[in-house]
């Protein structure tokens, strides 16, 4: 309530012509730290990336698109993931944010594995849209899962956003055995 | 001023109604976390990966096209139980064939079968035939991938054995002779026509 009285009156004062409305001034307040990290799009439910290794294809060293995400991402492109990390901190106590992965799990399909070192992802920035990345965000560089806990994706300054679309790919550098082979990715972004 | 103030409180309810919705709407993977200290928030991504089932299975030359292997007996060697190398084949200088194979959905058998009705192979003129049993297979790989033994009857099998898991992934030579243990009247014997075609099939459960 104390943050919107200056704005109140801020608007009834130009509502009422005593001042033009040719410029404003927006108050940050000096808050404490804040992360904010989405992966993946509206709806209720962790995204899943779908793979369907065509029969003649498995093994064949020829990476694999993933053929679906669902659900589907309102701001990236059909087939691929938001990944947005922000980190904000006090003005006079600037810090470093960094984005990990933990893909140490290996897909599991029974008692037979598919190691996450298979999976890569391809990255680019997404438009604008009421949940894009707006104002320059810093992109992720594209990359591979190392099958490590902690996995360095990015290190950025606060009051930055790392943000893109990813697009997964299974390298399908092995022949494995027949199954649906499921697992997941713990994306964690930390500002010490 | 009544009316303005409404208007005002109104469209201010509007646009901050939709700057919050903007910029926080309803993820379940986004996760904000606040503090003045160390800070840490995760979110979460699935994957599933759908491998089928698949078997393959290469005798021979890989085009599609049938090997003939062909023993040609010395007339001062017949019957001399001098083995006779084969020619025709793709490995092996012509005396074998390149044998592969891949699957990933369990033991795979290889079973030998062929056309002459259990008779083996048929003179090309006369009553007269030549056991599958005078025709020996040796695989460059007997611990992996052994060669079922050739029979007139067929039926014999082999047991590739698995790399890991469902997977098997395994290739060798197979070399063929001709055991030349018996005396048998001159001619050809064999041949697609004449009950001469083996036929290797792998299955897999």
């Amino acid at each position: 309530m104390k943050t919107l009285l200056p704005l109140l009156l801020l608007a009834a004062l130009a509502a009422s012509g005593a001042i033009d409305a040719n410029a404003a001034t927006v108050v940050i307040g000096n808050g404490g730290g804040r992360l904010i990290l989405q992966v993946g799009s509206t709806g209720g439910t962790i995204n899943k990336v779908n793979f369907s290794i065509p029969g003649a294809s498995v093994g064949n060293g020829v990476a694999a698109l993933s053929s679906s995400v669902t659900p589907a991402s309102p701001t990236c492109p059909a087939n691929t993931v938001l990944i947005d990390a922000q980190a904000r901190s006090q003005a006079a106590n600037p810090r470093t944010a960094t984005l990990t992965a933990n893909s140490s799990t290996p897909l599991t399909a029974g008692t037979f594995t598919i190691p996450f070192t298979q999976v890569s992802w391809s990255s680019s920035t997404p438009g604008g849209g009421p949940n894009g990345c707006l104002n320059a965000p810093i992109t992720i560089p594209s990359g591979t899962f190392n099958g490590s806990v902690g996995q360095a994706l990015i290190t950025f300054n606060t009051s930055r956003r790392a943000c893109v679309c990813a697009q997964f790919s299974y390298l399908n550098q092995n022949v494995v055995s027949a199954g649906t082979y499921t697992g997941r990715v713990t994306y964690t972004l930390a500002m010490p | 001023m009544n009316t303005k103030t409404k208007i005002l409180k109104t469209a201010l309810a509007l646009s901050l109604g939709t700057a919050l919705a903007g910029a926080i709407p309803a993820h379940a993977e986004r996760t904000t976390t606040t503090g003045g200290g160390a800070l840490s928030t995760t979110a979460h991504v699935d994957f599933s990966i759908v491998i089928p089932r698949f078997l393959t299975f290469r005798v021979g030359t890989a085009s599609g096209t049938i090997d003939l292997i062909t023993f040609t007996v010395p007339a001062a060697n017949v019957g001399d139980s001098t083995p006779i190398a084969g020619t025709g084949g793709d490995a092996g200088a012509g005396t074998a064939e390149n044998v592969s194979v891949l699957g990933n959905g369990g033991q795979v058998t290889i079973t030998e079968s062929n056309n002459s009705a259990g008779a083996g192979l048929a003179h090309a003129t006369l009553a007269e035939n030549i056991p599958y049993t005078e025709i020996t297979t040796t695989s460059s790989d007997t611990a992996n991938l052994q060669r079922p033994v050739l029979s007139n009857a067929g039926g014999n099998t082999s047991l590739p054995v698995l790399n890991s898991g469902n997977v098997t992934n395994r290739s060798a030579t197979w070399t063929y002779a001709y055991a030349n243990t018996a005396v048998h009247s001159a001619g050809t014997y064999g041949t697609s026509a004449k009950g001469g075609r083996v036929t290797y099939t792998a299955s897999m459960p």
